[in-house]
């Protein structure tokens, strides 16, 4: 829990915060220092459609997971009319997920909706798809308090382990 | 708990950076995520922050094996949580994998 950003603040105070222990004086304090961060790290993680749902369209925009039924079991990956990447596998159905270089990974059904796809020089199947990310956001914090020099409880308002 | 094994497929390499030779800046792994006996697998691809890299840290390209490979890519792409949400993806598959043992056709 954050200090408050108003009223008295001691020196007790700022060792519940931020976890000192034994005898403290303010120069223990300074952001980044050990004690008082001064950055925070926010992980989020973004699913689209949904974390459970998955998008199939074989008219514009495409989205889905298709793979050749035969040798070399190319597989096809389209997104919002898009093709991500071509690869093979050794059978097929071996490969259920792509982590693109971008941060996002293509997770497709477990299951064909579409099988025995004529497009003339290959057979495929065409599995539902969807994609998540993790975003890992970094934030400045604390910068009320200084880094070094002269420091005050008073620098210490709103800040937080 | 789902075990998770790495395999490379791909490594690419800057020919010199920083007067280093054949630094990998990219890579594409095979990731065979395990759960009582079954698995599913999963392909990985990640770009790699080369611009930090020191004689001092830097691991000759033929030296390189695939779990250290991994976890850089996966420090690339957001690190322990990524791999949790990655791991967390293929739950439902390998649920039905699972599901699915000790069945036969019949007749």
């Amino acid at each position: 829990m954050a200090l408050p950003t108003s009223g008295t603040i001691s020196i007790n105070d700022l060792r519940v915060e931020f976890g000192d222990s034994g005898s403290s004086s303010l120069s223990e304090f300074y952001r980044g220092g050990g004690l008082v961060p001064a950055t925070q790290t926010t992980t989020t993680t973004t699913y689209e459609p949904t974390a459970t749902t998955y998008e199939y369209s074989l008219v514009s925009p495409l989205y889905g997971w298709v793979q050749d039924e035969s040798s070399p079991f190319t597989n096809y990956l389209y997104w919002n009319d898009v093709e991500l990447v071509q690869f093979t596998d050794s059978s097929f159905n071996a490969t259920s997920s792509y982590t693109h270089t971008d941060g996002w990974t293509y997770i497709r059904s477990s299951g064909a909706l579409d099988t025995g796809i004529d497009l003339g020089d290959i057979i495929v199947s065409v599995f539902p798809i969807r994609r998540q990310k993790t975003t890992t956001t970094v934030t400045n914090i604390n910068t009320g308090v200084p880094t070094s020099g002269t420091i005050s409880l008073s620098d210490f308002y709103g800040a937080t382990a | 708990m789902i075990d998770i094994s790495y395999e490379i497929l791909a490594l690419y390499v800057y020919p010199e950076k920083n007067n280093l030779a054949n630094v990998v800046g990219k890579v594409q792994l095979r990731t065979t995520f395990s759960r009582n006996g079954v698995s599913v697998n999963g392909r990985l691809e990640a770009l790699l922050d080369t611009d930090n890299i020191s004689a001092e840290t830097f691991i000759d390209v033929d030296n390189l094996n695939a779990d250290t490979v991994a976890a850089w890519a996966i420090k690339s792409h957001g690190g322990d949580e990524f791999l949790e949400n990655l791991k967390n993806a293929h739950d439902g598959l390998l649920t039905q994998k699972e599901r699915e043992v000790g069945l036969v056709k019949y007749p």
